[in-house]
């Protein structure tokens, strides 16, 4: 038994998660997430407002092209792309970010014995903290055309949870290799843009030919999201596969994430 | 398993490799780059260790793995204890977040949570004194302040162990003095302090131990004393390394070369106008005059009619007005000279390390420090010359100084008014902690330079110990606050001595004198060599020159004479009688005396009491050969002749027989007299008596209570006086002199090769 408890304490997911149930590793990862924040926004006047203007913004330009000039006749066809844009900029901002993370906390890092894995974390749970604030603003909106999402807020806030730890592992990935492999942060803009465009944000997946099908089934991303459009815009519950798929994908990529991260980790300063 | 408690830090055969990239234009190559290797180390509580070593040693690397942030490929690490420190000049800051937000992070990640924190926030801030910016973001901060946030953090957060990587060297003197002062009470407190650096004044103030890191390997884990010499020493001046600084000096003089011809072409310019504006000047200095002059005429009437005491009491206030107005303006003079002195240390220092001496170099201004106490003042070296009989020194030149490297600097000297003359002052680590001296001479034409003299200024209260007046010809030693440093030259045509100053310390110089002392223009290199010598701390000599003193007793009865470089010393019984140099001769050429105390040596012949020597100036084509016997019990046979190389200047030459003050008569058989106790310089030529010319006759005779009667009888010589005087004058101490002189006046100083007699004499000794 004791036996067992030992290699269970070997692993590395669990001496993550007793690090941050220690009193001073949460203040240290609270302070880097405030320091994150304050960071992003520095000397501008809106400050965190612009989590939420600037994919106002973008979903207000994209409607205008595709109800007017594409003529898409989606009804409330700028709530659907809102209900879609959030959970993406969470989730494109943190990746792109935590790749550059490690390069950027460089004198951090040489100064301090802290626990690296921090550094991308704090990133991520700065940018949820983020998702959550442009969402309560505009929570208001969804409720206004449709009551009834209210009863299915339970739903978004387990969306909410797994979209985090999926996030979280696509974030240690990509926060380990770019250290090492410098030409996958380059790639990563572009990925990114051909991510967003394959992915049914401006558009739904009800008008995707059926040819071309199999590229919404292997996006992972769009398993969240329709979770998202089921609470917020589509109001409806659904299936327990839809539910399921997602959730093993998170835990998942948040397992490969942490092990890649701590095999990565060792090398770090010698290469920043 | 317990630990042992007393051990702060322990590493256990380290090793540790980074991979790098060699990128050439053709392929990319990746190479394991080891950055430790092996290395074992064992700190105790409270112990301060100064790492020391050149740039990618491995210095960094240790502490990072000491601070944990680098995991070594092979080998233990133990560390026991909180771990404050300085490792990165970022500091971890964030450039965008204000100082106090980066505190707080930074507190956090040295495991001080909130409440400890806030305790200490103003203590920080205190300690950082970096004032309103605490809430501006530190991307606006200067490296200094960024250095002092950080130090001040990492010393309050109560460490037990301190780390700092040679950042303190950004923060300005009162900071570093601030940071040695919270360093050293953290030691007393049994804390353990690592401090990698390479500013030796600031480790010798915290640390016993060193280690010394070479290529990736300790090499060396001594007391900081020994570890600091064992790095300074290797001279690291290898073949290479030397012709490239060889070059180096050359490309900077060849600069040199071209700005003095730019410099020229420029002064040509300004004295033409220079020249046009004078003229001008002068025609409205002539109608001026005129006006004055007529003036002048009419008011003199009135003038006589001004009462003559008016006039007095008028021009007594006056001086007196004058008199504090001067005053007033030396002393601010004085003050702005102080004042001038320190910007200048502050601004155009450079130094040099050797051994546990630190040389700055300054613009007239040469300090050489031991653990921050300045062993020399005032200027601290000098250099004089006669130029057309004008006195030139360097305080009065224009200094440009270059460092070449760590172990070089080279300043050249220019003289406003003096064209086309440079000195070249070369310092240079040398091994053994010793700092080298090069001072040469070049001139753009031919040109007249006598006596160079290179002066050292020493700070001591202990006085000289040694300079060249007694046997070793070229070197001296004097007693600082922190133990002998010696200055010694490695020329032979260098004599040292010392003059006293107003303030009773002496100054010892090296003084180079000539007989050839036109000096012409060769472009090739500096064509005169001043001084060429070293500077070091302690007993051990650079150079180790058998010291070949010449001595030797001649002995008959209860008399004695002791010959020793060049001058006797009379001892009668036990008791020697002579003062000073005794007997000696000397010889007035260019200027000055040169002693025979000053020649080179070697003795032709001895027997028991009969003595032939040969002495050889170094500085002068001229030989002497003295030859001493007793005869008798009680006389002394002196016969001196001198032999005439190359036909010289020489003003006038002299032996002398020096007394202690005890004697106090005098008489040439003729006239009895006393020496005067109370002598000024004014008292010079009132209290030289001057004995008719000796023609084969003459002889004088001293007395003193308790001591024997001397007379003093020179031989044939014709043209000779003899002088009997009071020294007191000359030399600090009182002592009589008794001069058998000769002058050339008639001839005009210039004496022509050959051998000629220069003393032949007898001294009696009646006890």
């Amino acid at each position: 038994m004791m036996k067992l408890w030992n290699s269970f304490k070997r692993m590395k997911f669990c001496q993550f998660l007793s690090a941050v149930a220690g009193f001073q590793q949460r203040e240290v990862l609270r302070n880097l997430v405030n320091k994150n924040l304050k960071a992003k926004y520095a000397g501008s006047m809106l400050g965190m407002l612009w989590a939420f203007i600037n994919p106002v913004l973008l979903a207000c330009i994209v409607g205008f092209i595709f109800t007017n000039i594409l003529k898409v006749n989606t009804p409330n066809y700028y709530l659907y792309i809102l209900s879609g844009m959030l959970p993406w900029t969470f989730f494109a901002t943190s990746i792109q970010e935590a790749s550059v993370s490690i390069q950027g906390h460089a004198s951090l890092l040489k100064q301090f014995p802290l626990a690296r894995i921090f550094i991308p974390v704090a990133i991520v749970i700065s940018n949820f903290i983020l998702l959550l604030f442009s969402l309560t603003i505009l929570l208001p909106l969804f409720l206004i055309v449709d009551l009834k999402v209210i009863t299915l807020l339970p739903l978004l806030v387990f969306a909410l949870i797994i979209l985090l730890l999926f996030t979280l592992g696509l974030s240690l990935m990509f926060a380990a290799i770019c250290v090492e492999w410098r030409d996958v942060q380059q790639a990563l803009n572009t990925l990114l843009v051909y991510w967003l465009w394959l992915t049914p944000i401006f558009y739904s997946a009800q008008m995707v030919p059926r040819d071309y099908k199999i590229l919404l089934d292997i996006n992972p991303i769009n398993f969240f999201l329709i979770l998202y459009r089921n609470s917020l815009f589509d109001v409806k519950t659904p299936s327990l596969g839809v539910l399921g798929i997602p959730v093993i994908m998170a835990l998942g990529a948040l397992w490969c994430g942490i092990v890649l991260f701590h095999k990565k980790e060792g090398g770090f300063l010698k290469r920043i | 398993m317990k630990m042992e408690t007393d051990i702060a830090i322990q590493l256990k055969n380290v090793f540790e490799n980074y991979e790098i990239e060699i990128k050439t234009d053709e392929k990319v190559i990746r190479e394991r780059y080891s950055v430790l290797n092996d290395i074992s180390l064992t700190v105790k509580k409270g112990e301060c260790l100064a790492v020391i070593g050149a740039n990618g040693a491995g210095k960094s690397t240790i502490l990072r793995i000491i601070a944990g942030l680098l995991k070594p490929e092979k080998g233990e690490v133990t560390v026991n204890g909180r771990v404050g420190s300085l490792l990165d000049l970022g500091a971890g800051f964030h450039p965008e977040l204000t100082g106090r937000d980066n505190l707080r992070l930074n507190a956090s990640l040295y495991n001080f949570n909130r409440n400890e924190f806030e305790a200490k926030y103003e203590e920080i801030l205190k300690f950082a004194d970096i004032g309103k910016f605490i809430d501006v973001p530190v991307r606006c901060y200067s490296q200094g302040m960024y250095v002092r946030l950080a130090f001040s953090l990492a010393i309050h957060v109560d460490p037990d162990i301190l780390l700092i990587d040679d950042c303190l060297s950004v923060g300005d003197d009162n900071f570093q003095l601030k940071s040695m002062d919270k360093a050293l009470e953290l030691k007393s407190k049994n804390k353990t302090i690592i401090f990698v650096t390479h500013n030796f004044s600031l480790a010798r103030q915290l640390c016993e131990r060193c280690i010394y890191i070479k290529d990736h390997q300790i090499v060396q884990d001594a007391a900081l004393e020994e570890v600091v010499s064992t790095y300074l020493a290797p001279s690291k001046i290898d073949k290479e390394q030397y012709h490239y600084l060889s070059a180096k000096i050359h490309e900077i003089e060849s600069y040199e070369e071209s700005q003095e011809a730019k410099r020229q072409q420029q002064e040509q310019e300004r004295r033409r106008s220079e020249e046009e504006a004078a003229f001008n000047e002068m025609m409205g200095r002539r109608q001026l005059e005129e006006e004055i002059f007529q003036k002048a005429l009419s008011e003199r009437r009135k003038a006589e009619e001004i009462a003559w005491g008016q006039a007095v009491a008028a021009r007594r206030a006056e001086e007196e007005e004058l008199w504090r107005n001067e005053v007033a303006a030396r002393r601010e003079a004085e003050r702005d000279r102080e004042l001038l002195k320190k910007n200048h240390q502050r601004t155009k220092e450079v130094s040099l390390y050797a051994g546990a001496l630190k040389l700055a170099v300054a613009p007239s201004q040469i300090r050489l420090l031991c653990d921050h106490v300045n062993v020399i003042r005032n200027a601290g070296i000098q250099t004089l010359f006669l130029k057309d009989n004008i006195l030139v020194c360097s305080a009065t030149a224009e200094w440009r100084i270059k460092k070449i490297s760590e172990a070089q600097i080279a300043c050249f000297l220019r003289w406003p008014g003096l064209e086309g003359v440079v000195q070249r002052w070369h310092f240079i680590r040398l091994e053994n902690g010793v700092t080298g001296l090069c001072i040469s001479m070049r001139v753009a034409a031919s040109v007249c330079i006598e006596n160079e003299r290179v002066e050292f200024w020493p700070n001591t209260t202990g006085g000289v110990l040694e300079d060249a007046q007694w046997g070793n010809k070229s070197r001296f030693v004097f007693l600082g606050d922190q133990g002998k440093v010696q200055v010694e030259t490695y020329q032979d045509d260098c004599v040292s001595g010392s003059v006293d100053q107003d303030d009773g310390r002496r100054v010892p110089y090296f003084l180079k004198t000539c007989a050839d002392t036109i000096l012409s223009p060769e472009r090739a290199s500096y064509r005169k060599v001043v001084f060429n010598g070293g500077i070091f701390l302690g007993d051990k000599s650079a150079e180790k020159r058998p010291m070949v003193l010449e001595r030797r007793i001649l002995r008959s009865e209860n008399l004695a004479v002791d010959f020793q470089e060049g001058c006797c010393q009379i001892i009668l019984g036990e008791k020697v009688i002579t003062t000073g140099l005794g007997l000696y001769t000397s010889v007035f050429s260019h200027g000055l005396w040169r002693d025979s105390t000053q020649a080179k040596w070697k003795v032709v012949s001895f027997s028991g009491n009969k003595l032939t020597v040969r002495g050889a100036w170094p500085w002068m084509p001229v030989i002497q050969e003295w030859q001493v016997e007793i005869a008798g019990q009680n006389r002394i046979l002196l016969n001196v002749r001198m032999k005439i190389l190359k036909d010289i200047m020489i003003d006038m030459q002299e032996t002398v027989l020096m007394l202690p003050q005890e004697y106090s008569s005098w008489s040439d058989g003729n006239v009895f007299q006393r020496f005067s106790e109370n002598m000024t310089s004014d008292d010079f030529f009132r209290l030289c008596s001057l004995i008719k010319e000796a023609d084969g006759s003459a002889s004088v005779s001293v007395k003193g209570e308790g001591l024997p009667e001397i007379n003093f009888k020179p031989g044939f010589i014709q043209g000779h006086r003899m002088i009997v005087e009071n020294s007191a004058h000359i030399y600090k101490t009182q002592a009589r002199l008794m001069h058998c002189l000769k002058g050339y006046q008639k001839e005009k100083g210039s004496v022509k090769a050959g051998e000629m007699d220069f003393f032949k004499g007898i001294l009696t000794i009646n006890n």
